[in-house]
């Protein structure tokens, strides 16, 4: 008993030395930062000079501003399409698990995505997708009389869908596979043996053995699903939609963005974020009960 | 014991480690010497392959004049320009001038603007009244004045000459009487020549533009600057008359797909040079101007007016000329305010103007410049814009709702989901939103 | 009969994947097409036809964003900022994930979990206040300044990569090491580091691209123009009123080159170093 303590006591130790350069760092650049928010969320404050104390205002302005409205409802929009930005990345892998020809050159492809970066894309797809660009003309091709009018940036409804889609499935499923594939190799395979001899096919096999065998990490990657939807979509929204046309494209995250640096509106855009926030805690939630299962089993 | 002491000794050995780096890098920072002033400019044109030459000549003449002032000229983006002012502003960072715009993101942090009135007693006479008034924050050409003028700018439309003559138009008859306008914009189409250039991909600057105009014609000064403050708003006839002028123009194919969905920069100004079709909404200073199209297309094709007249115009002949559109202010909190002072005084002075107009094209307002009399359509435009100067509405709206009005004119206009109360009720929702 | 209708679904199931990838692959590939082909045309070349390859390819459009930007200037910045980040990052993200995943102590799961948390929110939310921190700190303008930054910013999600990684590494080897009497740094730089080799490239690659093209820390941070990264050239580049399409495209060819051939180079190795710990027969 006693030794069990003392190994405790050392191991504390230990992570308190390996740790403190993170949380040092953390502590300095992301805690004071995050938590500022809710204090200016109660100011009059444009980022300039002093910031004017003024209650519940902007939360009493937020409830009442359509942009926050439009905002939810493109998140619900986006996050309607995680399920199928899980689910293609997790067919695919396991697919590939067991061999499949080309697949080094669809990988080197299909990973690309992430390496050439969310602006740039967002840039060089504006220019695609414009009612000019190149889709219209092989429509044309295709003899579809009214191409112009098949512009999917344009309309509300095809403009969010189609930043869905880029955003969450296809940006996504370069690293969902790799992601998948070294989760996968994890399994023992001679469950799989096992179920061989049981005389199951391999949709069963795909259900039984491999979605339980990595379902932590299918559960993690729906959660950095929702963390990319709510947090990291600034830089393509910017460059691709602008949060048009009308609000059809804007999000919590845009409108922060668009609130503090672009309407002077520092402190009502810090009310945006305090909402921000909260989403933003229960993905961590979510995320907490994922580990702490994930340490059970 | 011994263990735990090296370990508490790596802990502070780190965090050394990052403060010690911080003190480095604050020495770098401070290494300024005596002697010699450095002034730090900032500049959202300065990586303009054009621009950015121009400025570099106009700096090395001033410090061929100023031996004791170095001048440190930083590009900064265009698209977080008053994101970085305000953090420069906020930290009182190194900066002492700065290129801005004079339209609302400059006057709702402008209480970081030097007020340059004492500075510039002896040089105000050689500045357009217009351009003062723009550029003060009262809107006076006497005092308050927070910028010095770079240059002029205002919006008209030009055409080509050739292109109307082929649709049997005779070139010679402006064609600026919104009758005569719509008139040409059907014989034009007829011919199966694209009417109007327009450009509204991204931003939708082609409708903007009209709307400027249009709204010029309409609407008086004092009701323009009434966009500043709520007491004019879009509710107006006026406005819903320009929008369904502009409406008409698309319902009508003047404006279709393959003009308006290009980018107005440079995807607009390179098809109306290269002859694609025969309006365009352009600028009168920087770009898209006078001197982009004449040389394009040779001086005596291109045409111009200040805008589509409608038959029930007040003011016909406005021009709208927003006096200054961009200029160089000093910062409050620049412990070299005098020579910065200087600095702004001389870039913005006939001799650095007449660099940069030659350059770009660009209209100064300064008096000093002569005018080259040699170009008739300079000479037209001049004069439009000084004698029938009228204020530009997105001069006088709140900065905040730009963005937001121009992703509802798309969904109007380009997309047609809305319909025109719905619109109008929206636009108006967000300048009221962003007063 | 079920046999042969299995492999049937197989083969099915198969033409269907490659018709995907296929798909997807070829809205991956299009832009890329795209840009290159646009890169290499005149304005006015681009004006008169903007689908087709371009009849008369020109390079004066890369010339122009190469001599006239300083180009090569941020290509260094850049590459010399994300390589430092890089360093620190690794030792950060390694010492970190080893205590969280191989180390029992108090608050294990509470502090994984808060410094997980605290980096989900976006950039843009705390930007300002981190700009007024480095300026507190007299960091402005300085390299170490955005090195903290980014580290301090991404190391959170490399070190959860980390934990999960010696999270399936036997903990009897902690257990001897210190029976050998190595201390924790020891035991970090002879065992825990060579350990996690196979996820250099993993790690590397995530935490490389996130800080390349990262935007908002490096844009208030770094304020001068000799200083300024690669993805603010763009943003640069387009002045008051943007660039021409041909040369926007090759501005941002030119600033993808470095990425785009890292990743042509060690492709085979990055994919490998995501399985490699985990495969087994």
């Amino acid at each position: 008993m006693k030794r069990t303590r003392f190994r405790m006591t050392q191991d504390a130790k230990d992570a308190l030395v390996l740790l403190s350069p993170l949380l040092v760092l953390t502590g300095v650049f992301l805690v004071f930062p995050v938590a500022s928010n809710f204090y200016y969320s109660l100011t009059k404050w444009k980022g300039l000079g002093t910031p004017v104390f003024i209650g519940l205002e902007n939360y009493r302005q937020l409830f009442q501003d359509t942009r926050f409205y439009s905002s939810l409802k493109s998140l619900g929009t986006l996050v309607l399409y995680i399920p199928l930005g899980v689910f293609l990345p997790l067919v695919i892998a396991n697919i590939l698990r067991t061999g499949l020809h080309g697949w080094k050159a669809y990988r080197a492809l299909l990973y690309l995505p992430n390496i050439i970066g969310p602006v740039i894309l967002g840039t060089i797809f504006s220019v695609i997708l414009s009612q000019v660009g190149p889709i219209t003309e092989i429509l044309k091709s295709l003899g579809y009389a009214n191409a112009n009018e098949f512009y999917m940036l344009g309309k509300s409804t095809s403009a969010i869908n189609t930043l869905s889609f880029l955003f969450v499935v296809w940006m996504r499923v370069g690293f969902g596979c790799i992601y998948f594939l070294a989760a996968m190799s994890t399994i023992d395979e001679s469950l799989y043996d096992a179920a061989k001899i049981d005389g199951t096919n391999k949709f069963q096999d795909f259900i039984h053995i491999t979605i339980p065998g990595i379902r932590f990490s299918i559960e993690f990657f729906t959660v950095l699903a929702f963390i990319e939807v709510f947090a990291r979509m600034y830089g393509m929204i910017f460059t691709l939609t602008g949060g048009g046309p009308g609000y059809a494209t804007y999000t919590l995250e845009f409108g922060v963005y668009m609130l503090s640096f672009s309407a002077y509106q520092k402190g009502y855009a810090s009310a945006w974020a305090v909402i921000l926030f909260f989403f933003c805690a229960i993905i961590a939630l979510v995320q907490i009960r994922l580990i702490r299962k994930g340490e059970q089993s | 014991m011994k263990k735990n002491a090296t370990r508490i000794g790596i802990i502070l050995v780190l965090v050394l480690l990052i403060a010690g780096a911080a003190t480095l890098g604050a020495q770098g920072q401070k290494g300024e010497a005596e002697g010699p002033i450095t002034l730090t400019v900032w500049n959202f044109k300065y990586a303009e392959e054009i621009g950015g030459k121009a400025f570099r000549e106009m700096d090395r003449l001033f410090m061929e004049q100023n031996p004791g002032i170095i001048i440190d000229h930083q590009a900064q983006p265009e698209s977080n320009y008053y994101q970085l002012l305000i953090s420069a502003f906020s930290a009182k960072s190194d900066l002492d001038v700065f290129l801005t715009h004079t339209d609302q993101r400059a006057w709702g942090i402008s209480e970081s603007y030097y007020l340059l009135d004492d500075q510039i007693k002896d040089v105000m006479d050689t500045y357009a009244d217009s351009a003062l008034e723009a550029c003060s924050e009262t809107k006076s050409k006497d005092s308050g004045i927070k910028i010095l003028p770079l240059t002029a700018q205002g919006n008209g439309f030009y055409y080509n000459k050739t292109l109307l003559k082929q649709a049997g138009l005779d070139p010679e008859v402006v064609p600026s009487d919104w009758n005569t306008f719509l008139n040409a914009c059907e014989k034009l189409k007829n011919a199966g020549i694209t009417p109007i250039i327009y450009g509204n991909q991204g931003s939708p600057f082609g409708i903007c533009f009209t709307y400027r105009t249009i709204l010029g014609t309409l609407l008086s000064s004092d009701e323009i600057d009434g966009f500043t403050d709520g007491s004019t708003t879009f509710k107006r006839d006026e406005y819903v008359q320009a929008t369904r002028m502009i409406k008409e123009l698309f319902d009508k194919g003047y404006v279709n797909v393959e003009n308006s969905s290009i980018p107005y920069f440079m995807d607009g100004i390179t098809d109306f040079q290269a002859g694609k079709g025969a309006f365009f909404c352009g600028l009168n200073s920087d770009i898209a101007h006078w001197k982009d199209f004449g040389t394009a297309l040779g001086y005596e094709n291109v045409g111009y007016f200040s805008a589509p007249v409608a038959s029930n115009a007040k003011y016909p002949l406005a021009q709208v000329n927003q006096g200054a559109g961009i200029g160089f202010a000093v910062a409050d909190h620049s412990p070299h305010k005098e020579a910065a002072a200087k600095y702004v005084k001389f870039m913005t002075s006939g001799e650095a103007g007449k660099v940069f107009m030659d350059a770009t094209g660009a209209i100064v307002p300064n008096s000093t410049i002569p005018v080259d009399a040699s170009n008739p359509m300079l000479t037209d435009i001049l004069e439009k814009m000084n004698s029938h100067a009228t204020p530009d509405i997105m001069n006088r709206v709140p900065g905040g709702m730009i963005t937001d009005y121009y992703n509802f004119m798309t969904l109007y206009f380009i997309s047609g989901e809305i319909s025109e109360s719905r619109y109008i009720d929206q636009v108006e929702a967000i300048y009221r939103s962003n007063l | 009969m079920s046999l042969q209708k299995g492999r049937l679904w197989d083969l099915i199931l198969r033409g269907m994947t490659h018709f995907m990838l296929i798909l997807f692959s070829l809205v991956i590939a299009y832009p890329i097409y795209f840009s290159i082909i646009t890169s290499l045309k005149s304005s006015a070349d681009y004006a008169m036809d903007k689908v087709g390859v371009p009849t008369s390819p020109t390079i004066q459009n890369y010339i122009q964003v190469l001599l006239n930007m300083n180009m090569l200037r941020f290509m260094f910045n850049t590459v010399l900022l994300v390589g430092v980040s890089m360093v620190l990052y690794f030792l950060i993200c390694t010492a970190a994930g080893f205590a969280f995943g191989k180390l029992r102590f108090k608050g294990r799961l509470w502090i994984f979990t808060f410094v997980l948390f605290i980096q989900i929110f976006p950039q843009m939310v705390i930007a300002g206040q981190i700009y007024q921190m480095i300026s507190k700190m007299q960091l402005l303008n300085t390299y170490v300044g955005l090195i903290l930054v980014w580290v301090a910013y991404f190391a959170p999600f490399g070190t959860y990569i980390m934990t999960t990684y010696y999270g399936s590494i036997p903990r009897s080897l902690v257990e001897s090491a210190r029976i050998d009497g190595a201390g924790v740094i020891q035991q970090l730089i002879w065992i825990m580091i060579p350990i996690a080799k196979p996820m250099i490239g993993t790690l590397g690659i995530i935490g490389a691209l996130a800080m390349w093209h990262e935007l908002p820390f490096s844009m208030l941070i770094l304020q001068r123009q000799q200083m300024r990264t690669l993805t603010l050239g763009i943003a640069l580049m387009k002045g008051e009123f943007g660039l021409p399409t041909p040369v926007l495209t090759a501005a941002i060819m030119a600033t993808s080159a470095i990425p785009l051939v890292m990743y042509i180079i060690f492709q085979n190795y990055i994919t490998m170093g995501s399985t490699a710990g985990s495969i087994k027969g």
